[in-house]
């Protein structure tokens, strides 16, 4: 009888408990359906009243309770009465389930409300901010609010919290969001600017270390720090293009040929992303000598992959021609040669025919590279006693012709017959500066006096002009300037002239030549930098980059290396950086 | 009086003398310890170009008392130091125009409060739109008339308003009256064609939630922007803070069981 009652009783208790239950969670979920904080006040008040036992309820109580006090920040008197329930309700969840990293966090950034209205029994935010975070290491949300938080409080922090907080930051940073990356930024630079903190939390990514660097230029900070960044992202991006390559050698072997030209572009593309930053760090970090063997194995992936469904040659021809202005090796072109003949895209012999030619073009390069000189000599001299009409559209390929067949009688040392088709060449198309060198060796070879004096003047007034006018020309922030400039391949000094703005900070600008950093810091006083460098035969490009503010720009003047700086010009940079193929043409 | 009495007296008026010292001291010491600075920096829109020559000015959301730094120096750093404990409406005025900020800063005594702004400027449209509401609002209790009512949706409690001029942002505090409505509340949410907004521009039809019935025709009032009433009558933008944990910022709802009200 007894053991009924109690099985009867502890049914009822039961019943009860559950009736209790999932009523509380009703009022909660329905609480969460309002959109006022007085109708969730209302809902959840009446509730607590019967049962004050479910922690989720006080919790949303004393959000809704928070919620009510901001919307009264003005009133005192109804604001701090909403806080003091609000304060109330989250310390009654909390002690129902001091666990609650939720409830904590809540607790944590009504405090910092709490504490500056005045009311009374107020802790601190850090204390709730840190169980927060032990607490809620799984919530995007706590480990992002918390972690910035006590970021900010750095220096206070001890050695466990201070390994907590590098732990929650790495936690934000690994789903490699920039606003996330940015706000984190954002703290540390306000707060901290410890670097080595913010270098231990920085997860080992290119694209990472780039957003940082530039972080740090924007924002006008260390620059050693900022090219440290930089030397990694680009060691990084290094890696990346070489396990592309190894990806697209896979994936060709596999017969993917989409995939494999994918991966071999995506290897390129990196590849010119990358400006040698480490010649400022002043420690190699990447081999220059595998960076030009890489760059050609990728080219030549890419044709490889192209070769294996192409029909004619002009589905195949750009990505040939890149891979030959990569390629020196002439065992290496000779593969290629043979690969081409072995589908049939080119014949045996060069065709001189002049129907098409770009292809003959084309075919001599490819002969050229071998040092095939005499094919292209026999093939030049058959298009010469042929009738060739050529129309406007082809003159520019039929001078290359020429100045291929002018190459190869240099190389065989019949200088008469190489000058014969140099000037051919440029009474096709007028002829870049590079055939005025060209003519000039073979004037020189000649001891030809008057045909030296001739083209040196032509070399002259090909030439850059020495001085351009930049007056009028301001570079927004973030934006490069590019300055094309047409040098002999000498060793020069440019001399640049800008216009400081003495109002703005001290403006932080990279200075790139042929796609190269050759310097990169905070202008120095009155404008003035000169650098030295040995630039390629023909068209060269300088890159002027202001990173933290616009600049204006005054001119530019191109003097032999040998005179001396302008005075109070620093002398920035004695470097001759190579080409990015590291080939002079 | 004798020697005896006198020095009494004397002894009495130096404790006298002595007391009052004392308790101005500790007002003064009470007064010292119970403030607190604010430093940080003023940036462009793309809250890293320095903004010099701009002037924060500060406003205690309970006393009104108005504060005003120096302005920015080249880095665009502002410092404002010996404040009054508590909370905190700010405007920055720079050479592009008065920004209001939509956030709220803390000060704590004896300590220094840290914060980056960066100046978000209106567009033409939504600046003219802004200045014609403020002008109204400064004029009329009542709010300055936004839109009206065009549809009323029951099951998703919600309506559709057409905005006839200005901007509606998420936050901002609407009055909706009619013949038989008038009731207040914050905007909390925003659909337009099916998406979520944070901000509807005039000529567009938002469906808004809402916490009561309306009525089609009914006029919606802008009462104010945003939680804080703004800083600036006419201001030329939104002054936000970057990054950062300095700024006490309005509230986010909260969406489920898991996530915490994002008040920050």
């Amino acid at each position: 009888m007894v053991r009924r009652a109690v099985f009867i009783f502890l049914l009822v208790a039961a019943a009860a408990a559950d009736v209790v239950f999932f009523r509380g969670a009703a009022l909660v979920a329905a609480a969460k359906r309002e959109i006022s904080a007085e109708a969730r006040i209302a809902i959840l008040d009446k509730e607590q009243a019967v049962l004050p036992v479910n922690d989720e309820l006080n919790r949303l109580l004393g959000q809704a309770h928070f919620e009510a006090g901001a919307d009264e920040m003005g009133e005192a008197g109804p604001r701090d009465a909403h806080f003091q329930a609000s304060l109330a309700a989250l310390t009654r969840s909390l002690t129902l389930n001091p666990l609650s990293a939720a409830a904590h966090f809540d607790l944590a950034q009504g405090l910092e409300y709490f504490r500056l209205v005045g009311i009374p029994g107020v802790g601190r935010p850090f204390e709730e901010y840190l169980k927060a975070a032990r607490l809620g290491l799984q919530d995007p949300e706590i480990v992002d609010g918390a972690g910035r938080f006590l970021l900010s409080q750095w220096d206070s922090l001890t050695g466990g919290e201070k390994r907590l907080t590098q732990g929650l930051l790495r936690t934000i940073l690994s789903g490699r969001r920039e606003d996330k990356l940015l706000d984190v930024l954002n703290t540390w630079a306000l707060h901290v600017r410890d670097y080595e903190v913010i270098k231990a939390v920085l997860p080992g990514d290119a694209e990472v270390y780039r957003r940082f660097a530039r972080f740090l230029a924007e924002r006008s900070l260390d620059r050693s720090e900022r090219i440290a960044a930089l030397v990694l992202a680009e060691t990084l991006e290094f890696g990346q293009a070489r396990a592309a390559a190894a990806d697209g050698q896979s994936e060709f072997k596999a017969f993917k040929l989409k995939n494999a030209e994918a991966h071999f572009r995506r290897g390129l593309d990196i590849l010119r992303g990358i400006r040698f930053y480490q010649a400022l760090a002043g420690k190699p970090a990447i081999d220059e000598a595998e960076f030009r063997t890489l760059r050609s194995t990728l080219a030549l992936g890419i044709v490889h992959a192209r070769l294996e469904t192409a029909r004619v040659l002009d589905e195949v021809l750009p990505d040939v021609l890149v891979y030959l202005e990569e390629e020196q090796n002439v065992a290496a072109v000779g593969e290629l040669d043979r690969g081409l003949r072995s589908r049939g895209l080119i014949g045996d012999r060069i065709e001189s025919g002049g129907k098409d030619l770009r292809r003959l073009a084309f075919e001599m390069n490819l002969s050229f590279k071998q040092n095939r000189y005499r094919e292209i000599t026999e093939a030049g001299q058959s298009l010469e006693k042929g009738v060739l009409m050529v129309p406007d559209a082809a003159k520019k390929d039929y001078a290359a012709v020429l100045e291929l067949v002018g190459d190869a009688y240099q190389k065989l040392d019949y200088l008469y017959e190489s000058n014969a088709f140099y000037q051919k060449s440029r009474a096709a198309d007028g002829g870049g500066i590079g055939l005025l060198f060209k003519l000039r060796r073979n004037y020189e070879r000649l001891s030809d006096v008057e045909g030296l004096r001739a083209i040196d003047r032509e070399i002259k007034s090909a030439s850059a002009a020495r001085t351009v006018d930049w007056s009028g020309i301001r570079v927004p922030k973030g934006t490069a300037f590019a300055q094309t400039l047409l040098l002999d391949g000498g060793e020069i000094r440019l001399d640049l002239r800008l216009a400081v703005d003495e109002a703005a900070p001290r403006t932080f600008v990279g200075f790139y030549f042929n796609h190269r950093v050759i310097w990169e810091d905070f202008l120095p006083d009155g404008g003035g930098l000169s650098f030295h460098l040995t630039p390629q035969v023909g068209e060269n490009k300088l890159e002027i980059l202001p990173w933290n503010g616009a600049l204006g720009l005054a001119g530019l003047d191109i003097k032999p290396a040998s005179e001396p700086s302008p005075a109070g010009n620093p002398d920035t940079a004695r470097s001759a950086p190579a080409s990015p193929s590291g080939r002079r043409s | 009086m004798s020697q005896r009495q006198a020095g009494k007296g004397c002894l009495s008026l130096f404790l006298g003398f002595a007391c009052v010292v004392g308790l101005l001291c500790s007002a003064a010491a009470a007064q010292t310890t119970a403030r607190g600075n604010l430093i940080g920096y003023i940036y462009e829109k793309d809250g890293s170009t320095p903004v010099p020559g701009a002037t924060i000015k500060l406003r205690n959301i309970n006393s009104g008392a108005i504060y005003e730094a120096q302005a920015t120096d080249k880095a665009g750093f502002f410092k404002i130091e010996n404040l009054a404990k508590g909370i905190y409406d700010f405007g920055i005025t720079a050479s592009a125009g008065d920004f209001n900020s939509n956030e709220l800063v803390g000060i704590i005594e004896n300590e220094t409060t840290k914060l980056s702004i960066s100046l978000n400027p209106y567009g033409n449209e939504i600046r003219q739109s802004m200045q014609e509401i403020a002008r109204e609002q400064s004029v009329n209790d009542n709010g300055a008339r936004l839109g009206r009512v065009v549809q009323f949706l029951p099951a998703a409690m919600s309506m559709e308003v057409f905005i006839e001029r200005g901007l509606l942002q998420v936050g901002d505090r609407i009055r909706v009256r009619g013949i038989q409505t008038n009731f207040y509340q914050y905007v909390t949410a925003m659909r337009l064609g099916g998406a979520d907004i944070k901000l509807a521009l005039s000529s567009q039809e938002p469906v808004i939630s809402i916490v009561r019935d309306v009525h089609i025709g009914d006029g919606v009032y802008l009462m104010r922007k945003n939680g804080v009433p703004p800083f600036f009558l006419t201001p030329s933008g939104i002054a936000t803070e970057v990054g950062g944990v300095g700024a006490l910022a309005g509230i986010v709802r909260v969406a489920d069981k898991k996530s915490v009200s994002s008040i920050k």
